[in-house]
């Protein structure tokens, strides 16, 4: 079916594109990647009267490390991180999970911002921003904001944008030399949406896992940060990790909530995300003492 | 506007709610480019956008005023050499009703033209050719051929 009509622009430059947002605010939707927002148009799950295309906009497609942090700008596409686009572990970090995004296809358009922006409670890139503590650079014709990704996400499909904001930048800390990371996810098929997901970057420092941050996605309205769960492994020699994932599992399992769904009952999906999550824990400590071992 | 289609102008006239993917059926006259699910699923049908996989009906053409499209019709070289892609497909029998091929030979000729990317590994293929659907030859012959054209690009220059 074709969407319904709409009046479409091609803004050339961020101010008028920002004008067009403070002028129609709801009825507009901004087109990037296009990959969620035009089936939901063809299905006439979304019926926007203004469709604002940024994909003109210059300089938005800028991946580029700024004090201590990856600056992805709106326009950066998800094939773009198949390969790591920094060196620190965070590159690796993203490169994992971009294999896991749609097919590619779906990759050669969409956007890791579009996919924060749309907030599908299953997406990869929602639960890493999540993890590692992005912010989002939120702009308006009123001025700029930086929210953090942990406050950002609401519920499925709910976020804190503004009808009149567009997110230009997102802003991820690079986890540094001492980390190790994780991506873990599972699905029904390749390129299917996530039943749960555990994203888990780790530091390692004399001979101790110093720090830990583990969040999971899927089973809940969005990404979940388990601070609680992480710490079950700080403090532990790297050879006696595997010893604290009972405990780990059960945090897991105490703090998500998923709903029961016809294809994936609550509970496999909670028994999911404690494996994941285990999973994806004990491989960034490995990956730690791997990169610390590389680094002598 | 004006669409660029293998090498060719085509100054049509279409609302903005127009696919791309009909606009190149109902407009340009160039109906191999196949339409099943409209909502990016099926990829039936894909082309290249400036020489890389897309679908077609998650583009609206007037997003793509000054993009390079390429279809099915200009995958052979003056319309006439196959391309390898084709060629793979056509001794591994990796077609039999036909409706995804278009789809499945555009994926591939994208994927495996990638310039940094070198022979992609059985994996790699794997998870390219999982990208569409087929609902009647089956995947093996599919794979096959997409195993020989990937190898007999990498020897080569792959674009298409």
């Amino acid at each position: 079916m074709a969407a319904p009509a709409f009046d479409y622009r091609a803004a050339g430059d961020l101010g008028e594109a920002l004008d067009v947002l403070a002028a129609h605010g709801e009825d507009a939707k901004v087109l990037a990647g296009g990959q969620s927002l035009v089936p939901m148009m063809h299905l006439r799950l979304a019926r926007p009267g203004v469709v604002l295309d940024i994909n003109r906009l210059p300089g938005l497609d800028r991946a580029a490390v700024v004090d201590g942090e990856l600056r992805l700008g709106a326009l950066v596409r998800h094939r773009r991180l198949e390969r790591p686009p920094v060196a620190d572990p965070l590159g690796a970090l993203l490169a994992a999970a971009a294999g896991h995004v749609g097919h590619l296809p779906i990759r050669v358009r969409g956007t890791f911002a579009g996919s924060l922006a749309h907030a599908d409670p299953a997406a990869e890139w929602c639960l890493i921003a999540v993890a590692v503590g992005a912010r989002l650079v939120l702009a308006s014709a009123s001025g700029e904001r930086v929210v953090p990704a942990g406050d950002f996400f609401d519920d499925p499909f709910v976020t804190a944008l503004r009808p009149d904001e567009l997110i230009t930048e997102v802003r991820l800390p690079l986890l540094g030399p001492a980390a190790g990371v994780a991506f873990r996810e599972r699905a029904s098929t390749a390129g299917a949406f996530a039943q749960a997901a555990a994203c888990a970057a780790v530091e390692v420092e004399g001979g101790r896992v110093s720090a830990a941050r583990l969040a999971v996605g899927g089973v809940a309205g969005r990404p979940l940060a388990l601070p609680a769960a992480a710490a079950t492994v700080v403090g532990s020699d790297p050879a006696d990790v595997a010893a604290r994932l009972g405990e780990l599992r059960q945090e897991v399992v105490a703090a998500v909530d998923p709903r029961d769904d016809p294809l994936v009952p609550a509970d496999y999906r909670r028994a999911l995300a404690a494996e994941l999550a285990a999973d994806a824990v004990a491989a960034a400590v490995g990956d730690a003492v791997k990169r610390e071992a590389a680094r002598r | 506007m004006r669409l660029i289609v293998n090498d060719r102008p085509y100054d049509v006239d279409v609302p903005p709610r127009k696919t791309l993917a009909d606009t190149l059926r109902d407009d340009c006259g160039l109906t191999g480019t196949h339409v099943g699910c409209e909502q990016g699923v099926c990829g039936s049908c894909t082309v290249l956008y400036d020489g890389e996989p897309v679908r077609a009906c998650l583009l609206f053409a007037v997003q793509c005023a000054g993009v390079r499209i390429r279809t099915v019709e200009g995958l052979a070289a003056d319309g006439e050499r196959l391309h390898p892609v084709q060629e793979a497909f056509l001794r591994h029998g990796a077609l039999q009703c036909g409706f995804c091929t278009p789809g499945f030979l555009m994926l591939l000729a994208g994927a495996l033209a990638e310039p940094a990317g070198g022979e992609p590994d059985e994996e790699r293929l794997r998870e390219i050719v999982s990208s569409n659907l087929c609902r009647c030859t089956g995947y093996l012959p599919i794979l096959a051929a997409a195993r020989e054209a990937a190898a007999l690009l990498a020897g080569a220059d792959g674009t298409p």
